[in-house]
């Protein structure tokens, strides 16, 4: 407390806090209103109208210059990852196979060592 | 010497120190996140089951499950080394598992609640049963990743976790007043939002959760200015300041889902939802269930939370009610005191 008194910044500090508690309290009342959800959504949709005529323009237009659009390309990186994913999986068996004596049947994985499950609890009293 | 004198001398020096480790600050790389050593146990697009390396000698038998919400990173639980949720745990005995998500692609524009309770997660416990040989397994979720466990214990009547622990988990999507006023279904319309974007963009998500308190930002700001001497404040404002403006878009009809089924109609905390054909009984929930949420959380309100210890069915329940916000109740200093010796102390009996 004694700290506190001869901080000469506390009463910025407080001013700060407070702003930011009046601030938070008078948005929140603003935007609780039906007159912002309605002007809000009101804005959004005609941002979506116009993302959706720009997309449109633009697959058109792609189209027209034998382009890829981006759901395209989207599409194609997603058979990308799968490929990777698969191609890690068979390099892992491959050299699983090449460390396998001939005539064996590859090792499975290594298996991490983990600790015994027998940990009990400091007290065997619930919490209260 | 002058108490007053010293405390001025003290003032300008950290006055220095800020501004020269405020050059540092705008020239140094992002913080780093996400370190505990962990292994990939799974991954189907945007899911990927992790399970951290235990470290204590001897480990609890049953090992735990954590859910992360869809909409954010799970480094938020491994920020940094002793503000580490799952460093915490895995000292503590537990052995851990957690379901991450990455941003859904095009191709998961598709994935409804049907996928996330009645897919992906019985096969998370599948992998999480079959690597550490446990049938039993405790799941904890966190904001909307504790709605989906919820969801999915509620499906799974025959076969509950061994516990159920929820971090502010809303049920009665009513009391979260903000949302609900600006997804107003006479305003806002859903439909043409996720058939124009397929995935719900980050951005939209951020700026939600931006709104709600629009002037912390800049409190935060002129904060870190404050105590840009002081390196470990810096450090932690840093890594939370990366998580939060790090948010995940949300797959279309999940997003669709979430405003038709939970905030309009409020189906969850009716008990009348609907998933994949079967009804999510949240009554039918027996597991033991701990919910903890906060005292000043502004996205999940106590109202929004409470109602789910009432609503389920098991025995043994509890809930607490901790100082601190949605993000300062699990990561952070103020977690380290409070939340994790709690949930430490009532899982740790439960899981021999």
């Amino acid at each position: 407390m004694a700290e506190k008194d001869q901080d000469p910044l506390a009463p910025w500090r407080e001013m700060l806090s407070q702003w930011e508690q009046n601030v938070n309290a008078l948005a929140n009342r603003t935007m609780g209103s039906e007159e912002y959800s309605s002007s809000m959504n009101g804005a959004m949709g005609a941002t979506l109208k116009l993302q959706e005529t720009m997309r449109q323009f633009m697959a058109a237009y792609l189209a027209s210059a034998n382009l890829p659009s981006r759901s395209e390309v989207l599409g194609i990186a997603e058979r990308l990852g799968g490929v990777e994913a698969k191609l890690d999986r068979i390099s892992a068996l491959l050299e699983r196979i090449a460390q396998a004596k001939p005539g064996e049947a590859p090792a499975p994985a290594p298996a991490r060592p983990r600790p015994p499950r027998t940990k009990s609890p400091p007290s065997t009293e619930p919490a209260a | 010497m002058n108490p007053t004198a010293d405390r001025i001398g003290n003032e300008v020096e950290r006055a220095i120190a800020r501004s020269i480790k405020g050059l540092e600050y705008f020239a140094s790389p992002a913080p780093v996140v996400g370190h505990t050593p962990k292994d990939v146990v799974f991954e189907r697009g945007t899911l990927h089951l992790y399970h951290y390396r235990p470290v204590a000698d001897e480990i609890y038998r049953i090992p735990i499950l954590i859910v992360m919400a869809t909409s954010n990173r799970g480094y938020i639980l491994d920020l940094a080394p002793g503000q580490s949720f799952v460093e915490y745990m895995i000292g503590r005995g537990y052995d851990v598992y957690l379901i991450d998500w990455s941003p859904p692609t095009a191709a998961d524009r598709e994935l409804r609640f049907e996928d996330y309770t009645l897919r992906f997660i019985p096969e998370c416990v599948e992998r999480v049963r079959e690597d550490s040989g446990e049938h039993d397994v405790t799941v904890i979720g966190y904001c909307m990743g504790g709605v989906l466990a919820v969801m999915w214990a509620a499906l799974h009547p025959d076969d509950q976790p061994a516990n159920l622990v929820c971090f502010t988990t809303p049920i009665d999507f009513s009391q979260m007043e903000l949302f609900a006023k600006w997804s107003d279904k006479r305003y806002f319309d859903v439909d043409r939002l996720v058939d124009a974007t397929g995935n719900v963009p980050s951005e939209l998500i951020f700026t939600s959760f931006e709104m709600l308190r629009p002037a912390t930002r800049i409190a935060g700001q002129v904060q870190l200015w404050e105590n840009m001497w002081d390196e470990s404040f810096v450090r932690s404002f840093r890594a939370f300041e990366r998580w939060s403006t790090d948010t995940l878009p949300l797959a279309g009809e999940y997003f669709r889902e979430t405003i038709k089924e939970l905030i309009w109609e409020n189906r969850l905390h009716k008990n009348e939802l609907v998933i994949g054909g079967r009804r999510a009984d949240v009554t039918s929930i027996t597991a033991p269930l701990l919910h903890a949420m906060a005292e000043h959380d502004h996205i999940v309100p106590y109202a929004a939370a409470k109602p789910l210890i009432g609503l389920v069915g098991s025995a043994d329940k509890e809930e607490i009610v901790l100082k601190g916000g949605h993000v300062s109740l699990v990561a952070g200093p103020n977690a380290v005191k409070r939340l994790w010796p709690r949930l430490d102390a009532w899982l740790g009996v439960r899981s021999v």
